[in-house]
């Protein structure tokens, strides 16, 4: 049995279907193998016309493996951000598929589980109360380090980004429809993959619909970059209302606006390294431990 | 006063390719100084709080380099809060002027202990970002006959009767010794890895040096300034220049100095210092100068300033056992080693910045470093290190082994 499942249609649509040796879909060791591997043969694909990435649980992906992060420390940092890096080329290497990507949103999607969403062309997503969306991470005493701070930045600019990356707010579909962190919903889980695979078919000409903005020539972030004045106002200011909030007592949210800041100001692949070295900045803090650690005993 | 102002040693970042993809892109200019600052404080346990003032050359000092970075990478090293910063900007001399501010104040006694250095991360801040009435006042450029270094450097050439050859000739050598010098760890002691916040290693050593360069692999690129030329700079300069009729376009980013992000950072202090701290003097500075020659061509100052150097210092040529000349481009370097009438056996032994690149701000003290240590290497005495200046300027500085 595969964790990620391989499937080519007859119009050439690849469907992956997360179905991973455990409880929920994480990234844990056997997806990080599993996907590199999905990768590889898509990019070797002939007659590729779209890929659907799915879930075969309830919740289409739980995120981090929290154990993993629980156990990391400070002398396994290199491994950590070998291992985080690894990761990320992979979305990386989707998202440059000469052909759509679609998440099909069958449930819960947060932190990890939503940044394998952003790293898709389109997003669609079941408009059902228990599809919660969002990059919760702070919450955790971490960031969203698989491209999630980067992403959600150029899709939106920094200050759409900033508050939910600051206070890792769920949202339902609808509230992610309208925010542009999704494109479309779906009734009904039935509808759910004929739809990802219309819509691959209806762009099957359409080169924008398989290229990312940021890896669009002349791209610019949504708001403007760091030098914009409103940007460099709300640079100047986000220090400050975020030290209301936290008092100087949590590195996550710090560090969270740094990485933002570094999305405005440097070029795609480098902010989404400087993401990484911030996510293994947090991961071994004792607020992480903590909080990683209560969330477990809930 | 005091007698004399000691070199306690002098360290530098590698230096990195200075656009987006460079290995330094990723690493903020607060950062890679503090970096050096922290490098200083671990290797001589040192008390911070005795430290002075912290000096730096910035040439581009906007947007993440302005407001007096170097004040912010005092803090941003978390050195005690009585240490001052302070940025300044000679163009390209700017971090050599940093040192010789530096040890101006203690040899004058207002200071015992000096860090000097420069930061430029010019893939984050590229040149010319911060404006300036070079090439933006039209008004003062028409007045003055502004062109840019490149062209003036074009002008040296011909002037010289140096040819296309003659420079890629020169650019090849920089290339070949840099790389050997790399590669033996003649720059393994002054060159400190670049770490991130988790203690990862960013950037070890050099890595802009393109070893397998030869005449054959630089004949192929395109002469940068002929096409600006043509549209006027030319005529501008040779409105001065009547000896020449035409501006022979001989440079290429293969023998003009890399663009690149860096910084440095040289520990100068009194006597006093070293016995209070216990450091050990690796050299002194034993002069420095600073002139300026026509702003038009603009880079013939170095070869004068040397020798102002050597008045001011009380020397000689023959007193001189190494020279380093900053490689802005090759025909500087030509035109350095003629009119000082030395061989390039002596100069620029390890290389420079056509082959390691040119962080504006930062080089004229990590010159300083590349030749103490290399006298040490040598077991020889004396070096003078020099840079071409924009406006003209030109800038030297003797340091000796004690």
């Amino acid at each position: 049995m595969s964790g990620i499942s391989y499937e080519k249609d007859a119009d050439g649509i690849v469907t992956l279907t997360m179905d991973l040796d455990a409880k929920v879909n994480s990234m844990s060791a056997e997806y990080r193998t599993e996907m590199k591997a999905a990768v590889a043969k898509l990019q070797a694909e002939e007659g590729l016309t779209g890929v659907v990435i799915a879930s075969a649980k309830k919740t289409f992906f739980a995120g981090a493996d929290l154990n993993e992060i629980l156990a990391v420390e400070k002398d396994d940092i290199q491994q950590f951000f070998d291992m985080i890096e690894g990761m990320k080329a992979d979305f990386r290497a989707l998202e440059k598929l000469p052909v759509p990507v679609v998440a099909a949103i069958n449930g819960a999607a947060l932190g990890g589980g939503f940044e394998v969403c952003l790293a898709c062309n389109y997003r669609i997503a079941v408009d059902d109360e228990k599809v919660v969306l969002g990059l919760p991470e702070v919450g955790l005493g971490l960031l969203p380090g698989a491209g999630g701070v980067v992403r959600t930045v150029n899709m939106l600019g920094l200050e759409k980004a900033l508050p939910f990356l600051l206070e890792g707010t769920r949202f339902t579909p609808a509230q992610a429809l309208e925010l542009g962190l999704i494109d479309e919903t779906v009734d009904s889980l039935d509808a759910l993959l004929p739809r990802a695979k219309a819509w691959i078919l209806e762009n099957r000409d359409n080169a924008a619909a398989a290229t990312k903005p940021w890896d669009v020539k002349g791209f610019s972030v949504p708001g403007g970059n760091a030098r914009h004045p409103a940007v460099a106002q709300l640079i100047m200011m986000a220090p400050p209302m975020l030290y209301k909030k936290t008092q100087g007592k949590w590195p996550a949210p710090e560090k969270i606006l740094d990485c933002a800041v570094t999305a405005v100001r440097l070029d795609f692949d480098t902010a989404l390294l400087v993401e990484t070295r911030g996510l293994c900045s947090l991961v071994v803090t004792p607020e992480a431990k903590q909080l990683v650690g209560a969330f477990f005993n809930k | 006063m005091n007698d004399t102002a000691y070199i306690y040693d002098a360290i530098r970042t590698p230096r990195s390719k200075g656009k987006a993809g460079g290995s330094l892109h990723e690493v903020k200019p607060v950062d890679l100084g503090a970096g050096l600052l922290r490098e200083l404080q671990r290797r001589y346990d040192l008390d911070t709080s005795y430290v002075d003032d912290v000096i730096m050359g910035c040439v581009t000092p906007t947007g993440e380099q302005g407001s007096d970075i170097a004040k912010l990478i005092v803090q941003n090293a978390e050195w005690d809060e009585s240490v001052p910063g302070v940025q300044l900007d000679r163009f390209c001399a700017s971090g050599l002027e940093a040192v010789n501010s530096a040890a101006a104040k203690v040899l004058a006694g207002w200071a015992d202990l000096i860090v000097a250095g420069g930061v430029e991360c010019m893939s984050r801040e590229p040149i010319g970002s911060n404006g300036g009435a070079f090439g933006n006042d039209p008004g003062f450029c028409l007045k003055t006959k502004f062109v840019p270094q490149g062209i003036g450097a074009d002008t040296i050439a011909t002037l010289g009767g140096w040819k296309r050859e003659d420079v890629d000739a020169f650019a090849v050598e920089s290339q070949r010794r840099a790389a050997h010098a790399r590669d033996n760890g003649y720059f393994d002691k002054s060159v400190v890895p670049v770490l991130d916040e988790n203690g990862l290693v960013i950037l070890e050593k050099d890595d802009f040096i393109k070893p397998g360069t030869t005449l054959e692999t630089l004949a192929g690129l395109r002469a940068s300034f002929e096409q600006m030329g043509a549209l006027g700079f030319d005529d501008m300069i040779l409105s001065k220049y009547t000896q020449i009729d035409k501006v022979d376009h001989v440079h290429t980013p293969g023998n003009s100095s890399g663009i690149v992000d860096g910084s440095s950072a040289v520990l100068i202090g009194s006597e006093k210092a070293g016995k209070d701290l216990g450091l050990t003097p690796r050299g002194r500075i034993v002069a420095s100068a600073v002139l300026s020659t026509d702003p038009i061509i603009m880079l013939t100052g170095p070869g004068p300033a040397a020798e102002k150097c050597l008045k001011v210092a009380g020397l000689e040529k023959k007193d001189i056992d190494l020279w380093e000349i900053n490689e802005a481009f090759a025909s500087i370097g030509l035109r350095y080693m003629q009119d000082l009438g030395i061989d390039h056996e002596v100069t620029n032994v390890n290389g420079g910045a056509i082959a390691m690149g040119h962080p504006l701000g930062a080089t004229g003290a990590m010159l300083v470093g590349t030749m103490l240590d290399e006298l040490e290497r040598r077991d020889l005495r004396r070096a003078m290190v020099s840079l071409c200046v924009g406006g003209g300027m030109g800038i030297s500085t003797i340091i000796e082994r004690v």
